[in-house]
């Protein structure tokens, strides 16, 4: 059974339950809500009259459900620090809070907090990449044995000092060639494994520095995508929806880091 | 500050409830201590954040800046990489230098403020030649090491050396385009430009972590990602330590002129 909170303020708590095979349920402060869902949307009213909504909303890149309290957007508590603090002073503040009680520093809306949603999107589009680099360096360098095996077969016959024709305005010797056709083959595994890798380091360090890491790992994603195009320029339209909904993620995660990190000073 | 007939205090602008003791309205952010309560001043942060009075659009703007300028240079490199698959016998290094350094300079040129006093000939004082000297001793042997062990391992490198074979490049123009050109745009795109905008939105310590990633990255090819990171680093070290760019151009000018002399030796 999913489950979603919100800790609207102390005395407001908001639950949205979806048990499997049943209809959602939503509870506040541990009591039922009957209403009814219309258009994927939830109306109820506060114990102090305060008019709450809950929408189930869907984009190309995301499925979320949201909680707005007087036209608020509310955080759940997945993305809510469990105690709030002031970045100017550090004195402790409320979900709600626009500005600090202390020192009158301007927090933000609550739906600032909203920006880990996004952090989290693009580290999971990350660590994708990097399981989908590894996959396709195991899988590329099976499928290119029996080719690089037919061209070692015809390279047999030279000697290593040997100098073939030259290919492309460039002279070779038998033994530069044959090196390169083995590089060939076990490049793009060991390409493959040192994206893999470094996709790996990124979304561990986005957990750190998410807006650097991000940042980093959509330079990568880019620099693969010309890489690919280079080689074989009809690539680009390969897949072109999948990379246009990564880079999408990426770049929301990029906004939602920076977002975090301007909220936070 | 104004109470309403409860008692309660309510702020006098929003009508909002305050917080018993607040100094400020949470929703409107009105002072609400009486003239000559000061509220208290903002505690220093641990790790104080870059000196920086830019509100956060102007620092979105900052990364926007850098995106275009590697986005541009991504795009030269792609456009550059199909010409070669097509015509790979065509003279496009000089179009390619050309173009990369009209856009690196039309950059440096919107940024001169920032950027003309890190070429000052006066940056390149004693602790610069200090510092430049620990930095060649440490490129060479930890990245000579590691192309060593790359070669030794049979990766295959793009041999500079087949431009001259291709076109009839004389050795003076492979510098040129493989030493000299690469060590200034490169040093200005990336440790000025791009670590500049970088510091503002990050700091100086993650902006070299990520300045010398792009630098890498934008090299399109991952086998060498890992030693460009660590040139990308030491260039960045001596850029953040000396407050210019002339020791980092001079180091990236020699290694590349060294990487030639030595496979023409070969």
């Amino acid at each position: 059974m999913s489950r979603i909170e919100w800790r609207v303020d102390a005395g407001t708590h908001i639950t949205l339950r979806k048990p499997p095979f049943l209809r959602r349920k939503v509870e506040l402060n541990g009591q039922r809500v009957d209403g009814k869902w219309e258009s994927k949307r939830f109306a109820l009213t506060l114990q102090d009259g305060r008019s709450a909504v809950i929408e189930l909303k869907a984009d190309a890149f995301s499925r979320t459900t949201e909680l707005s309290v007087n036209g608020k957007v509310i955080p759940d508590t997945r993305y809510v620090p469990g105690e709030l603090h002031c970045p100017a002073c550090h004195a402790e503040i409320q979900l709600l809070d626009e500005y600090c009680s202390k020192c009158g520093h301007a927090l933000g809306a609550p739906g600032r907090f909203l920006s880990h949603r996004s952090v989290q999107s693009a580290t999971t589009a990350i660590r994708v990449l990097a399981v989908l680099y590894a996959i396709f360096g195991v899988f590329m360098f099976f499928m290119l044995r029996d080719t690089t095996n037919a061209a070692l077969a015809n390279l047999a016959q030279y000697q290593d000092n040997e100098t073939l024709a030259p290919i492309d305005g460039v002279t070779y010797t038998a033994g530069e060639l044959r090196a390169q056709v083995l590089w060939e083959h076990r490049g793009v595994l060991v390409v493959n494994l040192i994206l893999s890798a470094l996709m790996l380091v990124l979304a561990w360090w986005s957990k750190r520095k998410p807006l650097a890491a991000i940042l980093i790992a959509t330079a990568i994603f880019a620099v693969v995508q010309v890489l690919g195009a280079i080689e074989d320029p009809k690539s680009i339209t390969q897949g072109i929806l999948i990379k246009i909904v990564v880079i999408g993620v990426l770049i929301r995660g990029i906004r939602g880091a920076f977002s975090l990190r301007t909220a936070n000073g | 500050m104004d109470s309403d007939s409860s008692g309660l205090s309510i702020c006098s602008v929003c009508g909002a409830e305050l917080r018993a003791a607040a100094r400020f309205c949470t929703f409107c952010g009105k002072r609400t201590s009486a003239p000559g309560q000061e509220p208290p001043p903002a505690a220093e942060p641990a790790s104080a954040p870059p000196a920086d009075a830019n509100p956060s659009t102007d620092r979105w703007h900052e990364l926007r800046v850098v995106g275009w300028l590697y986005g541009l240079l991504l795009l030269s490199s792609l456009l550059w990489g199909i010409a070669y698959s097509i015509e790979p016998s065509g003279d496009f290094l000089p179009w390619m230098t050309l173009i990369d350094g009209l856009v690196i300079v039309g950059f440096a040129g919107y940024y001169r403020g920032e950027i003309v006093p890190l070429l000052l000939p006066s940056t390149f004082d004693r602790n610069a030649r200090d510092r430049l000297v620990v930095a060649t001793v440490i490129q060479f042997a930890l990245l000579g090491a590691a192309f060593y062990l790359l070669q030794k391992t049979g990766v295959p490198f793009e041999r500079i050396t087949d431009e001259m074979q291709r076109h009839h490049y004389s050795l003076w123009q492979l510098i040129a385009f493989y030493s000299l050109a690469p060590a200034v745009l490169e040093e200005i795109a990336f440790r000025g430009i791009i670590f500049n905008r970088l510091s503002l939105v990050l700091g100086e310590r993650e902006a070299w972590l990520v300045q010398a990633a792009f630098f890498s990255v934008l090299h399109l090819s991952p086998v060498i990602f890992l030693t460009h990171f660590a040139m990308g680093l030491i260039f960045g070290w001596l850029r953040m330590r000396t407050r210019s760019l002339l020791p980092g151009m001079v180091l990236h000018g020699v290694w590349n002129a060294s990487v030639i002399l030595l496979e023409l030796h070969r």
